[in-house]
């Protein structure tokens, strides 16, 4: 999935080239985002505000990271390039169709935030460990030469019961490599579920997150807390909920993560 | 099950009016202590039956109950993901927490208890009485396993949305559960929070070996156990588990270290061959690193790290390794040991204080509790995840867990005093007759190992 998008607005400095493919982006989208996309992008009609009301989350979560690549392609008028490097709940598992996933509603909510072309491009496959993700690494996204990746992993090492430190470390080696590569790191967590807690140990697993993110530039994206203000909110609590319901709130879910991401990338870019 | 041959002479299992009663709870405590005089005579209510038939024997370390005691209380609140009050177990207080102290502890008993046994009875007697107690934590283990996988099977059931597809793999033992169920009887299998009773037989049942090669050499086991300790360390050995690939989350061959520190510690309280230094340059050192550890741990829970450490140097204590034992959290322990030795005597009439006897007879049952902890925070979190977990529920979980558990030790103790009573002659001499063997008998009073 790869879409340019471009809007009004002007970027603190865009060299004569930049502002030619700018200028045919918008083109290409005025002209083949309508015809083409699904309809999922374009009936989407909750309106911003209340979808922002929804999707609200407690300070304490928003963290205050710093995404140097992506500020100073923001700078630059340089396009920004995302990579989504998840697992079955990035690659839209629950949701009905792949566009209600958070990558491709986080491309939306971007180009309408930025002026500088916005690419997000989802590499996410289900099932893998850290240590799998970290081996595919290079391949799947260092390859695509993006600014930023959005790296959702622990789900199933917990499940699994990887030795903690091996998850760690995969996690560790993988911000190595990225930093190397002047690539930016979002962590994204576990989902929230009432029920898992009574399964799975998350914590060594988020606790070992958190220390990653702690000692590198890496930045964290709280999802795992986030669904759990939404849960104990009463806005999306999944554990209960009649089978019919499941794919719209699901994609409300998605809708809620593409949200706050955007609202940490716009943050962490612009300050 | 009854502790083997213990019964019939406890030279220190003094009349009920020698020793002050236990109180079930802190609430119940003065009632129980009014009656307790008329208690020896006439039976009067059951609650103060049950207080007066507790003794604290004079002889027995009640240290080793104490913390142990505390050990399993904690376990069972810091097993309750999410509960609030596990901000305020003995895990806060620096790098170490209630597994440590619970293996350490254990590890101290047993040197003390089969030192002394293996004296009297022979290697190979005392080996058995290890094992015996090896099968008893096994069948435990396997019990909770059992109910263990109910709980998965009926979560499961109401759990099944596409959206957690990868989080449902935690049940897929149940597509092959005759493979689960050999994997858990191999004890290669072990659900969530479930870790620490495997870890425990498996250090349990090479303990004979332990006890053989400290009646050899002190120095050299010590030698010998950092040794392995090292290499698991350095060559990232541990035992394996299932499903494919995951690893032990307590690694034995790390863990080990502590119960054998603890357990020459043990052996070593009676004949003094390895006695525990009073030294204030010791105690000193302990207390500045028991500081630091509550320092660095308070600073790294409130993300205030970044105003000890320059960025990334605290690298190179968090996340401290639980499952490997990192050096952090075992000396930590050790420092904390020391402390409480130095202060703490072991007849401390603190100890005897009516406010700590609830914790004092849970560590005097630890299988029985550390069983009942376990199932307790299964079925506390179940009510917190079904019913709902705002303060006043966590408050009503974690106070019904503790009465549940205080009280099933007291009746634990009751019973098993009650059980003795008859069998016990008027003045049985002890069979070793000399006087050191007082302690670890006395310890035999209740399980101890």
């Amino acid at each position: 999935m790869t879409v340019i998008a471009q809007r009004g607005g002007r970027p603190p400095t865009r060299p004569f080239a930049a502002s030619l493919l700018a200028a045919g982006a918008l083109a290409l989208q005025l002209v083949l985002v309508p015809a083409f996309a699904p309809a999922a992008f374009a009936t989407d009609a909750t309106p911003p505000a209340e979808l922002a009301k929804f999707c609200e989350v407690p300070d304490d979560l928003i963290s205050d990271g710093f995404l140097k690549y992506a500020r100073s392609a923001y700078r630059t008028g340089q396009p920004l390039r995302i990579v989504v490097f998840g697992t079955s709940s990035s690659a839209g598992a629950g949701a009905s169709t792949r566009t209600d996933a958070y990558a491709a509603r986080l491309q939306q909510d971007l180009q309408a935030r930025f002026t500088i072309p916005v690419e997000v491009i989802n590499k996410s496959i289900g099932g893998q460990t850290a240590r799998q993700m970290t081996a595919r690494l290079e391949d799947d996204v260092v390859s695509l030469s993006p600014t930023l990746v959005i790296w959702q992993t622990g789900t199933v090492d917990s499940v699994g019961n990887v030795q903690v430190e091996d998850f760690g470390r995969a996690l560790s080696q993988g911000v190595e490599i990225l930093e190397k590569e002047g690539i930016d790191v979002i962590f994204m967590n576990m989902q929230y579920s009432r029920r898992i807690e009574l399964l799975v140990n998350y914590g060594p697993y988020t606790e070992m997150m958190n220390a990653v993110v702690a000692q590198s530039d890496a930045v964290l994206f709280d999802r795992l807390e986030m669904m759990r203000h939404w849960a104990t909110e009463g806005r999306l609590d999944f554990d209960d909920m009649p089978r019919a319901q499941r794919a719209s709130r699901a994609a409300k879910l998605h809708e809620c993560i593409a949200l706050q991401l955007g609202d940490m990338i716009e943050k962490a870019v612009r300050r | 099950m009854t502790m083997p041959d213990s019964s019939a002479r406890l030279p220190d299992e003094t009349p009920p009016a020698a020793a002050p009663p236990v109180g079930l709870r802190p609430a119940e405590a003065p009632e129980a202590s009014a009656q307790a005089s008329a208690a020896a005579a006439a039976p009067p209510g059951v609650l103060s039956a049950i207080a007066a038939a507790i003794v604290m024997p004079p002889g027995r370390d009640l240290r080793l109950d104490f913390f142990r005691g505390l050990a399993l209380l904690c376990i069972f609140i810091d097993h309750i993901p999410g509960n609030r009050i596990a901000d305020y177990t003995i895990r806060n207080v620096g790098f170490s927490d209630a597994s440590e102290l619970f293996i350490f502890i254990s590890g101290y008993a047993a040197g003390l208890v089969y030192m002394a046994a293996s004296r009297r009875e022979g290697l190979m007697f005392s080996s058995l009485r290890v094992w015996r107690r090896v099968w008893q934590l096994y069948v435990a283990h396997l019990v909770l396993f059992v109910i263990f996988t109910a709980e998965v099977a009926w979560t499961s059931m109401r759990f099944d949305n596409p959206m957690y597809v990868e989080e449902m793999n935690i049940a897929s033992f149940l597509n092959e559960p005759h493979i689960a169920i050999l994997q858990a009887l191999l004890l290669k299998f072990k659900p969530v929070y479930m870790d620490i009773l495997p870890l425990y037989i498996v250090l349990l049942a090479f303990f004979p070996l332990a006890l053989w090669l400290i009646r050899q050499s002190r120095l050299f086991t010590l030698a010998l156990s950092a040794a392995l300790y090292l290499a698991a360390r350095t060559f990232h050995l541990n035992l394996p588990a299932y499903p494919e690939d995951a690893v032990w989350f307590f690694n034995p061959l790390t863990w080990q270290l502590l119960f054998v520190i603890g357990a020459i510690l043990g052996a070593s309280t009676q004949d003094r061959i390895f006695p525990i230094p009073r030294n204030r340059w010791l105690l000193g050192i302990a207390v500045a690193y028991a500081l630091f550890s509550f320092v660095v741990c308070f600073l790294w829970e409130h993300d205030m790290i970044d105003w000890l450490f320059s960025h990334g140097a605290e690298a190179f204590i968090f996340p401290t390794d639980k499952t490997n034992l990192s050096g952090w959290r075992f000396t930590h322990l050790l420092a904390l040991a020391y402390i409480t030795v130095y202060f703490l005597r072991a007849d401390s009439p603190m100890l005897r204080w009516r406010g700590l006897r609830p914790l004092i007879i849970c560590g005097q049952h630890s299988l029985h509790i550390f069983c009942l902890g376990v199932f307790l925070s299964f079925a506390g979190l179940i009510v917190l995840v079904e019913i709902g977990d705002s303060l006043p529920y966590q408050l009503l979980v974690n106070g019904v867990g503790l009465a549940v558990m205080i009280g099933v030790a007291s009746l634990l103790a009751w019973y098993r005093a009650k059980e003795r009573m008859p069998r016990r002659p008027a003045a049985a001499p002890p069979m070793g007759g000399a006087s050191g063997d007082i302690v670890p008998k006395a310890l035999e009073g209740g399980s101890v190992e």
